[in-house]
């Protein structure tokens, strides 16, 4: 909590949620992968991942190009809905 | 490499990682993080006792410690990529662990100033008898013992900002 307050404090910034490892597992891309194309360290893909560092926004956009998609659809200030809910409301919907 | 069949290789392989060597040696362990806490701490409080302690023995050993930092920077968060290249995490945690390094360094600087003027001023009307540099040397030690501040300090908040160790190290899985 103190880490968690710290950081806040040093940053200041909203929490960003994002779904890169979603992505990433759907593309069949390692993490070493990704971060060779983007041009980044392969434990800064696996930070981004775990929402322990936020993007500038130029990487998020190299990201977001990476696997065609606009950057909100990867990146998102609210956390995204788990993909077996955004199932179960597809079905319903049906 | 891990042994998974047998285990007793298993439990030595598991005790040698802990140690964190093997992850220097492949360069993917960014931060020891109880090590760079607890060194830099212990490096700036022997520096302290070296400056403030006006023996013959006090600028040699800052001395030492200035070249053990430089040993310990070389192998903590802030150190430099094999291929010489930050990423922009990189880049980030190096100015902020500086800026830390840095603020530090700045409010020493400016309570050291404080205590060396009443100090001064208290050793005049024969009040007390508090530790103010005098001759070159003494000036030697602190502008040592500054620089020591900065990177140990610098050490210590990069390891602090550091996010805690991914499962796989390498990045390669998936």
């Amino acid at each position: 909590v103190l880490t968690q307050r710290i950081d806040y404090l040093l940053n200041m910034a909203k929490r960003i949620h994002n779904r890169i490892a979603l992505f990433r597992a759907e593309a069949g891309l390692s993490r070493k992968a990704l971060a060779e194309a983007v041009g980044v360290n392969p434990q800064t893909i696996g930070f981004l991942e775990r929402g322990d560092y936020m993007p500038s926004l130029e990487l998020a956009m190299q990201i977001a190009a990476r696997f065609g998609v606009p950057i909100e659809v990867l990146f998102s200030f609210r956390p995204f809905p788990a993909i077996a809910e955004v199932l179960r409301q597809a079905g319903e919907a049906a | 490499m891990t042994y998974r069949a047998n285990p007793v290789l298993e439990k030595l392989d598991r005790a040698v990682e802990y140690t964190g060597v093997p992850a220097l040696g492949r360069w993917s362990q960014r931060a020891l993080p109880l090590p760079f806490r607890i060194a830099p701490a212990l490096l700036i409080g022997v520096a302290a006792i070296a400056l403030v302690a006006r023996a013959w023995w006090g600028l040699s050993l800052i001395m030492l410690i200035w070249s053990i930092s430089g040993g310990l920077y070389a192998f903590g968060p802030l150190r430099t990529p094999p291929d010489g290249q930050r990423d922009e995490r990189e880049r980030q945690l190096m100015r902020d662990g500086h800026f830390a390094g840095m603020a530090v360094t700045l409010g020493a600087a400016i309570i050291g100033c404080m205590v060396f003027t009443f100090g001064s001023a208290f050793a005049i009307l024969g009040w007390s008898r508090i530790w103010v540099p005098s001759g070159p040397m003494d000036w030697a030690m602190l502008a040592l013992f500054l620089m020591i501040l900065e990177v140990n300090a610098a050490l210590m908040a990069g390891s602090w900002m550091m996010p805690r160790r991914l499962r796989d190290e390498s990045g390669s899985d998936d």
